[in-house]
């Protein structure tokens, strides 16, 4: 299910804020609250998937049940062997259901076999729950969180519906405490709200009128200069939109029913440098790389050639992460080769260029592996690249182009301004005024109702992230 | 976006909550309580039904991809919605589209869609493969493209090409001779609220056709019309005035009902049509297979056999001034194999392959 459906909106979300606020939390404890968010999490996961609704929850079992293994032998041998069976566990099951095409039809076309595909469709949100168990399990022998005995609780935080889809991918550290004590009061409620709405809005009303205009450009044959540079642009602001749109809905939600979950972007295209950008771009999936990948690797903290590869390791894990195919793998290297480049060859020159050519540095290079990362091929990736810079290109600009710059200027304009910290002070600043009684509700309801008209109408309403 | 003590005071906090859960609270109770609609008026189509709440259609995932489209179709206030949105579209965000319906101070309210080339090279086969038997019975054979109104709206649309269409079908029709309608038309030629051509302005069209194919072509009722895209627009726009041109007598037609495989005698003129659903079908009774028009008084003893969307219902009754008999073939409801079943060939007939644009770009809809 769709956070941005009328289904969600109009007929999930306000049966399950109703049985939850109307079920009692006795001693204060939100466990009878929790099983209520376990069954609508439940529903909302076979509403799409009704098959691997039973292979999360087989998931889930086994992990909870090498939890309690993993603590009871702490300390011996079998506590690690149970770990590896951990991460084997859900890593097997992501294996076979996003990576065994990729890898089947790789062993077809180097060996010219002709093995058949199995041609599964992806469980949705199994890259985002398989790291979320598995820093369960590696935290959990770390010591680093005690067990979680209470199976409903763990499923509970596994399959918690406002970050199941597609995160941020929420460590148990991160809401072990507020499974068993949480905080319910109007200012969150209205505070979740407020930040769902502008999420929902971002999400309908930039990244899918601009995902719009990236398909018309992606499928034009007009071939000039300016159909590319519409087409990135519209792609990496749409991606943009719709990713941190659905954390904002995450964030919002997870607050509405007392959680607090990670924050997951920061501005990210107002980076000055490539490190920057990672550290503002789906954080909480760079953040568990970190933890769980490059520091056990040795980190920064090894010979030269170690950390490069180190780097190397890990953006290839990222870029295979996103997407079971080449051209999301080049993506990661593409940028582990950046962060390698900014590290040991031009950090420090970059550091002293002036502000705005930092800026168009950082903007550059997202576009260009924008381009890897949407591309059906190499070939492909490198013909729009070309025409980029006018290599390939049939004409600066055609009737095409210019008819959708100008039909998409003001949303363009929108997500240019809106990817900067700038509305968000705007709003802060209006916030505190005595005013804010008045319009903050209104503006709530005006997105909302417009959002709902764009619902209601039928309007194109795809989500990049679900395939991840 | 952290939240900070110093922002959100009290009453825009309970405000937000009470607007939150309002606008949840009565969409959701009146989505509940307000019967479906039986039909969508300004869509011209059917809603989506609530899907079977079966194991099968659960198990698939049927039920919850068909509930969405019901939900929405079934939606509490779905027109003014549907202005909000048109409305947030053209004015707020200021686009010259709504995924594709435009609204233009000459033509009104339309579509544009490109040439597809690949569907205008299958059309062109199929009509090729259509046109076979005919040319061994020594016809004459035409076509003629109907271009999209949006090539004579003020502003310039990525739209049809007609040029390109031309160069396109000129390769693929070598046999066939062209005739070009584009001059003969402009924007007033077409209803501004709908994609098709008005009939009373087809005089030039008319002409066009009677000097390419050598035959001389040579009364009015009013209806106020409001078009398929004045519904899918969703904003108001003034109606047009759908005018027919009367027949004489003596002109008659015989349509084959697609049921009983029967010839039935019918009107030209379908009146009651005029306040259904969609009133373009007063022009022979919307979609039909196979018509024939015949007129005794016709200028020529000539036959003509009309391959045509819906385009050719409005013109095909003009035609009837030059030619004695009119076939009006439709191969979107009768299959290419099935003619000879119902009509005799007559050797050196005239053929003329009318078809609009949008028809040329979906070559899978003409069944041959």
């Amino acid at each position: 299910m769709l956070f941005s459906s009328v289904t969600f909106l109009y007929y999930f979300l306000p049966a399950v804020l109703a049985l939850y606020f109307l079920t009692p939390t006795p001693q204060g404890s939100p466990r009878l609250r929790n099983i209520v968010l376990l069954a609508a999490s439940i529903v909302f996961y076979a509403w799409g998937e009704p098959v691997y609704l039973f292979l999360m929850l087989a998931e889930v079992a086994l992990l909870w049940a090498f939890g309690l293994l993993i603590d009871k032998f702490r300390g011996t041998r079998k506590s690690k062997l149970f770990l590896i069976f951990s991460i084997l566990a859900p890593l097997i099951a992501l294996g076979f259901f996003k990576y065994a095409d990729f890898f089947l039809g790789n062993i077809n076309s180097v060996f010219g076999s002709s093995i058949p595909l199995l041609k599964l469709a992806l469980p949705i949100g199994i890259s985002f729950y398989t790291f979320q168990l598995l820093s369960y399990s590696i935290d959990l022998y770390r010591g680093e969180v005690a067990v979680q005995r209470n199976p409903l609780d763990f499923a509970c935080y596994v399959m918690l519906f406002p970050q199941l889809m597609a995160g941020p991918i929420v460590r148990y550290a991160d809401i072990a405490a507020q499974l068993t004590v949480r905080e319910h009061s109007v200012p969150r409620f209205a505070q979740g709200a407020r930040r769902f709405v502008i999420g929902l809005a971002k999400k309908v009303l930039i990244a899918n009128i601009l995902a719009e205009l990236c398909q018309i450009m992606r499928a034009s044959r007009e071939g000039s200069v300016l159909s590319a540079w519409l087409y990135i642009l519209a792609f990496g602001l749409q991606i943009y939109f719709d990713f941190s749109g659905y954390s904002d809905m995450a964030l919002g939600l997870g607050r509405i029913f007392g959680f607090d979950f990670p924050e997951n972007f920061n501005y990210p295209y107002i980076a000055d440098s490539i490190t920057d950008f990672w550290r503002r771009w789906h954080i909480s999936l760079s953040q568990w790389f970190r933890d769980y990948l490059y520091i056990p690797l040795g980190g920064s903290r090894v010979k030269t050639a170690r950390f490069v590869l180190n780097i190397l390791i890990v953006w290839f894990a990222t870029g295979f992460w996103h997407g079971a195919d080449w051209n999301f793998i080049a993506w990661g290297l593409y940028f582990g080769l950046i962060l390698l480049l900014e590290k040991l060859v031009f950090g420090k020159a970059l550091a002293k260029l002036p502000k705005v050519l930092k800026h168009i540095y950082v903007l550059l290079i997202v576009a260009v592996g924008w381009v890897f990362f949407d591309s059906s091929g190499f070939a492909a990736a490198g013909a729009t690249l070309g025409r980029l810079v006018g290599i390939g290109a049939e004409s600066a600009a055609g009737v095409e182009s210019l008819y959708y710059l100008r039909s998409y200027a003001v949303p363009l304009l929108i997500g240019f301004i809106g990817a900067t910290p700038l509305p968000k002070r705007v709003f802060l600043r209006l916030s505190r005024s005595r005013s804010a009684a008045i319009w903050e509700p209104i503006g709530v309801a005006v997105l909302l109702l417009i959002v709902t008209a764009f619902l209601v109408d039928g309007s194109f309403n795809p989500f990049i992230y679900f395939r991840f | 976006m952290k939240t900070s003590r110093t922002e959100n005071p009290a009453p825009a906090r309970i405000g937000t909550l009470i607007v939150f859960i309002l606008i949840m609270g009565v969409f959701a109770v009146l989505n509940r309580a307000i019967k479906p609609p039986a039909i969508l008026l300004t869509e011209r189509r059917q809603p989506a039904k609530l899907p079977d709440f079966t194991f099968k259609n659960i198990a698939d995932a049927e039920f919850m991809n068909g509930f969405e489209a019901f939900a929405a179709d079934s939606f509490a206030l779905r027109e003014p919605l549907r202005s909000l949105r048109a409305a947030t579209v053209f004015y707020a965000l200021g686009q010259a589209d709504k995924s594709g319906l435009y609204r233009d101070s000459a033509v009104g309210a339309g579509r544009f869609v490109q040439v597809d080339e690949l569907s205008l090279r299958q059309t062109a086969a199929k009509l090729r493969k259509v046109a076979e038997p005919l040319q061994e019975l020594d016809m004459q054979i035409y076509y003629a493209v109907i271009p999209d109104k949006s090539i004579y709206a003020t502003q310039s649309y990525p739209g049809f090409d007609p040029a390109l269409a031309a160069a396109i079908l000129g390769m693929e029709l070598p046999d066939f001779t062209p005739v070009d309608l584009t001059p003969a038309l402009s924007a007033d030629a077409y209803y501004r609220t709908d994609l098709h051509w008005n009939q009373v302005k087809l005089e030039p069209v008319l002409n066009t056709l009677g000097t390419a194919m050598g035959v001389p072509f040579g009364g009015r009722a009013r209806m106020h019309f409001q078009g398929v895209y004045a519904g899918q627009l969703a904003l108001p726009m003034d109606f047009d005035d759908m005018k027919y041109i009367e027949l004489p007598n003596s002109v008659t037609a015989r349509y084959l009902n697609d049921r009983s495989m029967e010839w039935e005698a019918r009107p030209i003129y379908k009146l009651e049509a005029l306040t259904d659903l969609d009133p373009y079908d007063l022009f022979l009774g919307g979609p039909q297979p196979l018509i024939i028009l015949e007129n005794p008084n016709a200028n020529t003893n000539r036959t003509l056999y009309l391959f045509r969307d819906s385009f050719g219902s409005s013109l095909a009754p003009l035609l009837t001034t030059g030619y004695r008999r009119i076939v009006l073939i439709d191969l979107r409801y009768i299959h290419a194999t099935l003619l000879p079943q119902f009509i005799d060939w007559e050797a050196g007939a005239d053929v003329l392959f009318l078809y609009s644009s949008q028809l040329l770009n979906n070559a899978g809809v003409l069944m041959v």
